[in-house]
């Protein structure tokens, strides 16, 4: 129990740790004259457009493969091969972007916003995984994404997170995935770009203290396995519903599970589900009567939700760029800011007068409204969702993978007698006799 | 113990385990160094590097601020230059390092799961506990996680949300929050209160009928006769005074000051004057404003417990009466032909703003803002064009109502929510002058073209509310507005041409000229019209059907402003010094 609790409080620490980055400092230019001509600025040139389809057939592909290798092939040493493979391909050599977790903003804002035209790469990018996730589970997240790989091959020393706590920190998730949305619906940027703690390193740019922030979440992730993956990644999340409808997912054994243990503790990511016992009927009964008043509870949460989210409004619009150039004007205007600073120049150049940046300020604030409200409420549903869904019995006689949160690594398979026999042909006679003695 | 020591032994005999053991020594301490170097290369470009630009700031200030110094100016250069190379250097040694680093930590990680790959133990589950009881205490323990987690989410979200200097919801108004005192003080005066001062723009009801007796009829100017004070007024503007128990508030701005003055209602003391900062917005200089019109042609309105003024260009300021400003807030340079003009109004805890810009979805609005904060409290769209007419609180049909004038309309509003009560299409042109109400009827001027008169209670011809009575030709002002008794209406045009009208059925009553200028409104009191000429000429005239002359008095400066009553006095602003006009006894 008390290392248990220590486990706890050294997670919660290096949890606590994470926190978000901030940008770069650039010099201005001389203020003097000098012999030296400053070279005019120029615009990199556009990608060849052939990289696109190129970067979806490879992500295809990937995600094809790794099915196949968590499926059907069952080897933890390929998984780790595709994963070198997809970190350098999608990580190193197209510097992180364009991934499908960032894709989640472009979506959200071509849904909102008409004069966004969604990129056929970003659509795919979007889709694709989310339809291998409902085919064969989170093959994604098994090798192809570039974000888990460097994440799992760190994972050397890994601590179980208690499953309790890990239920509680994916709300975390999914705020994130909410403000993530909200802030590209409203045109205030992308979240998930602009927070990747990996980008850092994909891009070899550390000067940035998002590099710090990346070097954290891995010196993290050698004790906690993925923490970006369980506690962070909006796209994780919607992946996680795709595996529990998916038509076929990984499994600990290859043919039947024989109750020897084995693979108990195995999982960095807690996704191993134990078997259940028969629940003493007080507590079934409780639990339903719990149920109830929970359904009655949540319109309640969801409306309380709602309202504190119309209450912090004012303070997530601070995060769009117009709303923050108002606020700047506005301490300007009422001479509690005396100095010009450079976004306010650069307003000034532009000639739109103060009037009109002010009524895009309100305009944007409507929207935050509407989309703080929403952001509460749905932050409320999924608690609520969690609360219920912990109340509900559900029966399991093996050792299973959990659709949801299993990640397609691999690891587990090495663990499994039975697994052991399958890859010794030549001992397939004696199956029943080795059986037996795992037993 | 005995084989622990003996794997240990075999571990360290392989020759591959001490292989990978090594590397990942070797690769750890290269990667260290290097994460080192980078840190501290980071830490000078994110910390150190800045104070060298802010003393290179500082230095260049001193530069630009004194006489040219040569010397200074190359040893700016010198460090400019030495500044930009060792950022640059830095930049550099990063980014190599950064591949250093990632290659020496891909061979560290690579190491150490070499090295675990020798010292994997086998899985060895312990006892199993009751799956029940487990199933229970996960449950259990979840339920309170998810719980607390909701907890911790919603008490963040609430105090993010309550806590003070939380930005503004909605609306252009930004507040510097007024101190505990403000929530200590009354918020506003009742209606009552307000009609025993001079709260806004020609009184309370923005009519120019004052209820005061003893108001004087004979005074000179230039002489002193029944000038109890005259004190000269900081800046210029052509806005009318406001009173407030013993209080007189004026504004007045230039192109680089925007004040509000309070004075000593007995003495004329300046007794305080609040800054309200002019906007920074390059459209202000753009400002196409006329003489006439000036900076600060809005005069200010208060509510008793605070006073508020709005300039040409959008900003408004707020004071609590001892001259403590409670809030600014710009409403963006108003694109206006003449310069905006539009006086402020109050209704209990609001202030009333006109803002007639632009036919374009937004731009004309009338907006209330908490006059305690500066906080938009709402604000309707109108579909007017460019007006300087100003909106009036009035009792009308039993309730408060907001009026303004703009081209075509006269529309009412409820002050609560500033929704639109009625509406009558009836205008046309630059509106200028303020509608006045009589006899439960409204009267408001086309520039130059017509007197109309409305009866918001009656249904249009198309049954909504609103009706326009009749439209009266002849001496119509395009800037000062009409005055109204219970029978006749007067209308004063530029040119110095009065004409009287009845309010029953618009016939007009008799058209004089009265040799002339006139821009200000002028009052009426106690049955005797108080007409001011640009020139300072005060024509007083008996307020009947027939025209009589009462008398005339100077002032001895121009006159823009309409005046302002209290009890036995008349304050008067002329170009350059306000005037309080007493009866000497």
């Amino acid at each position: 129990m008390k290392k248990s609790a220590a486990k706890t409080l050294i997670v919660l620490i290096i949890l606590f740790w994470t926190g978000l980055a901030g940008g770069v400092r650039r010099l201005p230019p001389p203020q003097f004259e000098t012999d030296y001509q400053i070279p005019t600025a120029t615009e990199p040139p556009p990608r060849m457009s052939v990289w696109d389809p190129a970067d979806v057939a490879v992500l295809f592909g990937a995600l094809l493969l790794s099915s196949w290798l968590t499926l059907k092939k069952r080897s933890r040493r390929w998984i780790v091969g595709l994963m070198i493979f997809s970190l350098a391909y999608f990580g190193f050599w197209r510097k992180g972007c364009i991934c499908p977790i960032g894709a989640v903003g472009n979506v959200s804002l071509s849904l909102f916003d008409p004069s966004y035209a969604l990129p056929a790469a970003a659509t795919a990018f979007f889709l694709l995984p989310l339809l291998a996730g409902l085919f064969f589970g989170r093959a994604f997240c098994g090798a192809v994404c570039p974000l888990g790989a460097i994440q799992d091959l760190v994972v050397l020393h890994p601590l179980m997170v208690p499953g309790w706590m890990e239920t509680a920190l994916r709300l975390g998730a999914w705020l994130y995935l909410a403000l993530s949305v909200l802030y590209a619906a409203t045109g205030s940027g992308l979240l998930i770009c602009r927070y990747d703690p990996f980008i850092a390193f994909f891009r070899l740019s550390p000067n940035s203290l998002l590099w710090l922030l990346g070097l954290l979440f891995l010196a993290v992730g050698v004790f906690i396995g993925r923490p970006y993956c369980r506690f962070v990644c909006p796209y994780g999340l919607l992946l996680r519903q795709a595996g529990r409808l998916s038509r076929r997912h990984v499994t600990i054994t290859p043919d039947e599970c024989i109750h020897c243990r084995l693979c108990e503790d195995v999982c960095p990511f807690g996704a191993i589900d134990k078997p259940t016992a028969h629940w003493p009927a007080e507590i079934f009964a409780r639990d339903r009567r719990r149920m109830i008043f929970l359904f009655v509870l949540l319109p309640v949460l969801v409306a309380v939700g709602g309202w504190i989210g119309y209450r912090v409004h004012p303070a997530l619009a601070q995060g769009n760029p117009t709303v923050a150039l108002a606020r700047q004007v506005q301490e300007m205007e009422s001479g509690r800011m005396t100095e010009l600073t450079d976004p306010i120049k650069a307003f000034h150049t532009t000639g739109t007068s103060v009037g009109a940046l002010y009524a895009q300020r309100d305009q944007v604030l409507q929207k935050f409204a509407v989309g703080g409200t929403l952001v509460g409420a749905f932050v409320a549903l999924i608690a609520a969702g969690k609360l219920i869904a912990v109340s509900i019995h559900r029966v399991r006689t093996d050792y299973q993978a959990n659709r949801a949160g299993c990640l397609s690594c691999g690891r587990c398979f090495a663990y499994c007698p039975r697994q052991r026999i399958a890859d010794k042909p030549e001992s397939a006679g004696n199956r029943g006799s080795e059986k037996e003695s795992a037993v | 113990m005995t084989d622990t020591n003996d794997q240990k032994y075999l571990l360290q005999q392989n020759p591959w385990y001490q292989a990978s053991a090594g590397s990942a020594i070797v690769s750890g301490v290269f990667a260290g160094i290097v994460l080192t170097l980078l840190l501290i290369q980071t830490y000078h470009i994110r910390w150190t590097d800045p104070k060298q630009t802010d003393k290179l700031a500082a230095l260049r200030k001193s530069y630009q601020s004194g006489p040219a110094d040569e010397i200074l100016a190359e040893e700016i250069r010198q460090k400019d230059t030495r500044q930009r190379r060792a950022q640059y250097a830095r930049l550099q040694f990063v980014h190599r390092g950064s591949v250093l680093f990632v290659f020496w930590l891909a061979a560290f990680v690579g190491s150490l799961t070499w090295m675990r790959s020798f010292r994997q133990k086998l899985p060895h589950p312990v006892r199993q506990t009751d799956l029940s009881i487990r199933q229970i205490q996960f449950a259990d323990r979840s339920r309170l996680a998810v719980a607390m987690a909701l907890t911790l989410l919603g008490g963040g979200g609430l105090f993010v949300a309550l806590r003070p200097g939380q930005p503004p919801t909605s609306g252009a108004a930004e507040q510097e929050f007024a101190t505990g005192q403000a929530e200590d003080r009354p918020v506003f005066a009742s209606w009552e209160q307000m009609k025993q001062n001079w709260p806004v723009f020609r009184g309370p009801e923005g009519s120019g009928v004052c209820p005061f007796e003893k108001i004087p009829t004979q005074w000179d100017g230039p002489s002193d006769q029944n000038i109890r004070w005259k004190t000269a007024v900081p800046l210029s503007g052509h806005n009318s005074p406001i009173v407030w128990d013993k209080r007189v508030f004026l504004t007045g701005a230039s192109e680089k000051k925007q004040q509000i003055f309070c004075f000593d209602a007995d003495n004329g003391s300046l007794l305080w004057n609040g800054d309200v900062p002019v906007s920074t917005d390059p459209q202000r200089k753009e400002m196409s404003i006329l003489e006439e019109t000036g900076y600060a042609a809005s005069t200010a309105a208060t509510n008793g417990a605070y006073v508020a003024a709005i300039f040409a260009d959008g900003q408004v300021g707020c004071f609590d009466l001892t001259g403590k400003r409670q809030w600014v807030c710009s409403l963006g340079v108003p694109a206006s032909a003449y310069g905006y003009a539009a006086s402020l109004t109050v209704y209990e805890d609001r202030l009333i703003i006109q803002m007639d810009q632009d036919y374009e979805p937004g731009a004309s609005k009338l907006i209330a803002l908490d006059i305690t904060s500066g906080k938009t409290l709402w604000q309707t769209e109108r579909p007017v064009p460019n007006s300087w007419s100003s909106p009036t609180v009035v009792q009308l049909n039993g309730r408060a109502q907001i009026l303004a004038s703009g081209s075509p309309w006269v529309i009412g509003y409820d002050p609560a929510d500033g929704k639109e009560l009625w509406r009558v299409e009836c205008l046309g042109g630059d509106v200028a002058p303020t509608q006045v109400v009589s006899q439960g009827k409204v009267f408001a001027v086309e520039p130059y073209t017509h007197l109309v008169a409305i009866d918001p209670a009656a249904p249009s011809e198309e049954g909504t509310p609103g009706r326009l009575l009749w439209a009266a030709e002849g001496s119509i002002p395009d800037i000062s507005s009409p005055i109204v008794s219970e029978q006749l209406v007067w209308t004063l045009d530029t040119g110095g041409t009065l004409g009287c009208y009845d309010i029953r059925d618009g016939s007009k009553v008799y058209a004089q000229d009265l040799d002339a200028m006139f821009q200000a409104s002028g009052s009426l009191v106690d049955q005797i019209l108080y007409l001011q000429s640009t020139k300072g000429k005060m024509i007083l005239l008996k307020a009947g059907s027939v025209f009589e002359k009462v008398a005339e008095n100077e002032l001895g400066e121009e006159i823009f402003a309409s005046a302002a009553f209290a009890p036995g006095r008349i304050y008067l602003r002329g170009t350059h010094h306000l005037y309080c006009i007493e009866t000497k006894l």
